[in-house]
């Protein structure tokens, strides 16, 4: 193992001429010049020139999206809320909408006015009123006869309670008298 | 553009959440991210079938989409080249391709190498010569050199000590280096 890692180290940094001749005798042991500059060959190699260039087909991609969609149940509408976003990315967009806000509202500048007094105007008016009905105890008056003599038990004429007007002889008379203005 | 670099922003093992509440921004910057990569090494380890590579790509991301509940206390990217090499591994099982196709591929390449040693040729013989080797070793080689993983994450996708990933690949180095030892002279020129 220790050898493994000081070859590693003396290919990676020293050519085989640069080599000490200590270094030189120790190689020699166990493996050769043409060994060890193979092995130089090779490391550039593979560091330069052995990596692939090469991209996926552009059909791959769509590929995976399209999979991804037609396996993806939920509504992606709201995904646009989910994404993180920077701390600064948020301070500049609400500096962003605040000065919007300010120009809208600088553009719109509506005129002031001035008032001297409070003008006041009274549009409602309280009138006292008196009550226009009054609800009163309703007063019924009946004519009643009364007998003259509570004790008699004589009943009285019929004629005479029912009737108190003025007989037909009586009307005569009376229009007579109206008529002519005298006896 | 806040949105967009507000993902970015964000861990694998967070967006994998966001991805199983069905976010699509979400799979987008995991796509961006390790797209290119896996290819490369389903490229390199399904013998540089780009079809295949392709193919597998999409079924990897599809295997992604279908996990509900990622478990955060493991890396993303261990988990997901960890998942990469056992679908190669499948695949070999599968085909039963690899013991008929080295031996074929092998004879083609050492014909073909010996007349002139360029990028393209040089790359032929590891291929070879990973060919040959055991599956894990290829993976291995893929990650550290392909991909540039650290060896500390190497062991933890293939599950074996690091100790034993350096001594597998520095014997893999030294015995490609033995076999381009026979193209000195094209290589010193």
């Amino acid at each position: 193992m220790e050898n493994r890692e000081k070859l590693e180290q003396l290919l990676e940094h020293y050519s085989y001429e640069e080599l000490a001749d200590e270094e030189r005798a120790w190689l020699n042991t166990f493996s050769s010049q043409e060994e060890y500059e193979a092995l130089r060959l090779l490391n550039k190699h593979l560091d330069f020139s052995y990596k692939q260039k090469m991209k996926p087909r552009p059909e791959t991609r769509k590929k995976i999206k399209t999979y991804q969609r037609a396996n993806d149940k939920g509504f992606r509408v709201f995904e646009w809320f989910k994404y993180p976003v920077p701390l600064y990315a948020q301070a500049a967009m609400l500096a962003v909408v605040g000065a919007l806000f300010f120009w809208m509202g600088s553009r719109h500048s509506s005129s002031t006015i001035f008032l001297d007094r409070i003008l006041t105007k009274v549009d409602t008016v309280f009138v006292p009123t008196k009550a226009d009905t009054v609800f009163k105890k309703k007063m019924v008056y009946i004519k009643v006869v009364v007998p003259s003599n509570p004790s008699s038990e004589i009943e009285p004429d019929h004629e005479a309670v029912v009737s108190k007007g003025v007989n037909m002889k009586d009307k005569e008379e009376l229009e007579k008298l109206l008529v002519s203005g005298s006896d | 553009m806040f949105f967009r670099n507000a993902f970015k922003e964000l861990s694998d093992e967070v967006l994998m959440e966001k991805i199983s509440e069905g976010s699509e921004r979400a799979l987008e910057v995991i796509y961006d991210r390790y797209s290119q990569p896996l290819l490369r090494y389903f490229y390199r380890m399904l013998w540089k079938n780009r079809e295949l590579a392709e193919d597998f790509l999409q079924d990897i991301f599809i295997k992604i989409l279908r996990v509900k509940n990622f478990d955060n206390t493991r890396t993303f990217s261990t988990w997901i080249y960890s998942v990469a090499h056992n679908m190669c591994k499948n695949e070999y099982r599968k085909q039963a391709f690899r013991a008929s196709a080295t031996l074929a591929i092998s004879e083609f390449v050492h014909e073909e190498i010996s007349t002139q040693l360029d990028h393209h040729s040089f790359n032929k013989v590891i291929e070879d010569t990973l060919r040959e080797e055991d599956e894990d070793i290829s993976t291995m080689f893929v990650l550290r050199f392909e991909l540039d993983m650290e060896v500390s994450e190497i062991a933890r996708v293939l599950n074996c000590p690091e100790g034993t990933i350096k001594s597998r690949l520095f014997y893999l180095k030294k015995k490609l280096a033995s076999q381009l030892c026979q193209y000195k002279t094209v290589l010193k020129n």
